[in-house]
């Protein structure tokens, strides 16, 4: 495997007794597509929640392009170039669709409280350029039609896409996906493999966590399997479905 | 109550009642961003009056100068407050933080009556313009009334436009509708606390020169000012500028319309009496619903 952007080593969280996240040890590749797929309860979204800092782990290291990552702030991890979207959304209510982007942007700007309490013209003119560049990635997800609606006026499909485009405009270098597919029609499905495709051809390196799985298959380059927080396999999308411990744990069971 | 009267009760109550507004926009700014209840928002407003009054009378600067020194000199203790009481203590649960403010309203308190010249005595910092009253539609009005409104006015669009135009503004306002979404677009929550605190101490600061030459100051003068900001806070359910402001209003011309009904012997007393009975009303309905965010939070 070639250099990793993001690696775990013996990750584990626990809540009380329960062992969310088991000494999961990984490495994610840089530039690539990568899935995380298990069951319901497996530690997907305990993971993404360690990754990004929104918890402190109980043990073990996260490393970012080879840095460890164990005692940044959230806020800090995201200005490090790691950025996500939440399974339930979240995007920030009573704000229009672009000034939801423009938040994304707010580690880039440069001018504090006074200058823009004044409306001094560089902050000024600094907001017109994070205006202008957070409607390049609403044009990316083709949301720029919409810009000045309310956020949560949107229906719940461009509602993701609304948050990827959020994420994006953080400028990460990774970018972690928490079932972007769930709730979408396949034409939106579609329309969402293409745009994480052009995510990775941006040269950002992507983690998703879906359950959808031809939309998994279709697109991950690398897939890690989790059951009861343990990784219980990782490969490519054919060999994934070819391991036996996989179709055990996880696709005989599916119903989907 | 004759017209003339009424209008000029309505005055007193709009005058009033903008203050009201800005303490309880302090708390709803607060509240928003860390969900903290900052009950030493009140002692905000006195500081500012009282330095007012010392930097006027004891240091003889010239008004204007005084009056940007004394706000200056809130938001700087209101920065400190929050550095030295509130952030070293962010582990603590929300409730712990809030007794913590108290005893930071308590501290303002006692150092308020013992390092200032005067004491304990009531002080009157000089009117702005004079003190000619100008007739208003049948009323006469203090100028240092239109001052007050005016002031606050001002300091309302102000307030909204920063929130609403600039980064900063946006990010607070991210912060106080998901945080954890916030620090996941990179906007350090530590930092957005102290802003909200901050600003906070200004609008009291502000509030407090402004008025304090109408309704005079002493050190023990915040602590009915900011339970009347808490009032107009909750009207808003602690969430909206808007709601709060129309509170504010609301409160003071309610206030100063009871006043102006002749009750007997014990008129004057209830102007308080009212604000308590409004936030009692507030609590009986709200608490159900606040207890309810809770849970879904």
């Amino acid at each position: 495997m070639s250099e990793s952007i993001l690696e775990t080593r013996g990750l584990s969280k626990a809540f009380g007794g329960l062992i969310a996240v088991d000494k999961v040890d990984m490495a994610v590749e840089t530039g690539k597509i990568t899935a995380i797929i298990g069951p319901n309860g497996a530690g997907k979204t305990t993971l993404f929640n360690l990754i990004t800092g929104v918890y402190p782990a109980s043990s073990g290291d996260i490393f970012f392009q080879g840095k460890p990552l164990k005692k940044e702030h959230a806020h800090t991890r995201a200005t490090l170039g790691i950025a996500r979207t939440f399974q339930n959304v979240l995007l920030f209510g009573n704000m229009t669709v672009l000034e939801n982007i423009m938040t994304g942007q707010h580690p880039r700007s440069r001018y504090g409280f006074l200058e823009s309490a004044f409306r001094l013209p560089k902050a000024h003119r600094e907001e017109e350029t994070i205006s202008l560049n957070a409607m390049k990635y609403l044009n990316l997800v083709g949301l720029g039609m919409h810009a000045e609606q309310n956020a949560l006026s949107l229906p719940l499909g461009q509602q993701k896409l609304l948050a990827i485009a959020r994420a994006l405009a953080t400028e990460p270098k990774l970018v972690l996906l928490d079932e972007p597919g769930a709730g979408l029609n396949i034409l939106e499905k579609r329309e969402l493999s293409d745009l994480i495709h052009r995510i990775r051809d941006m040269g950002i390196s992507v983690i998703l966590v879906e359950h959808d799985m031809p939309l998994v298959m279709g697109i991950a380059e690398w897939v890690i399997v989790l059951d009861t927080g343990k990784k219980i396999a990782e490969g490519t999308a054919a060999q994934i479905q070819k391991d036996p411990k996989v179709i055990a744990a996880y696709l005989g069971e599916d119903e989907d | 109550m004759s017209a003339d009267q009424f209008v000029q009760y309505f005055i007193s109550g709009l005058t009033m009642g903008s203050i009201y507004a800005i303490v309880g926009l302090g708390f709803t700014i607060i509240y928003a961003v860390t969900r903290i209840i900052n009950f030493a928002q009140g002692e905000f407003v006195m500081l500012g009056g009282m330095l007012s009054f010392y930097l006027i009378k004891s240091a003889g600067i010239p008004l204007a100068p005084a009056l940007i020194l004394s706000v200056l000199i809130t938001v700087v203790i209101g920065a400190i407050m929050y550095l030295l009481a509130i952030r070293t203590a962010r582990h603590a649960s929300v409730v712990s933080l809030i007794i913590i403010t108290i005893g930071a309203a308590v501290f303002f308190r006692g150092i308020a009556g013992e390092i200032f010249p005067w004491g304990v005595d009531i002080v009157r910092p000089p009117y702005f313009t004079g003190s000619q009253s100008i007739a208003f539609l049948g009323a006469y009005v203090h100028p240092q009334a239109f001052w007050i409104i005016g002031t606050t006015v001002v300091v309302m669009i102000l307030l909204h436009l920063f929130l609403t135009y600039t980064m900063v503004g946006k990010a607070l306002k991210a912060c106080a509708i998901s945080p954890v979404s916030a620090s996941m677009v990179g906007i350090n929550p530590r930092t957005m606390a102290l802003i909200a605190f901050t600003l906070a101490a200004a609008l009291g600061g502000i509030s407090g020169v402004v008025m304090a030459p109408l309704t005079l100051m002493s050190y023990s003068s915040g602590f009915m000012l900011g339970l009347k900001g808490f009032v107009a806070a909750s009207i808003g359910g602690f969430k909206s500028p808007v709601a709060t402001v129309i509170g504010g209003f609301t409160l003071g011309i309610v206030e100063s319309l009871a006043v102006g009904i002749d009750w007997g012997p014990f008129t004057s007393a209830y102007k308080d009496v009212i604000a308590m009975t409004v936030l009692l009303l507030i609590l009986l309905i709200r608490s159900g619903r606040l207890a309810e965010e809770e849970r879904m939070s």
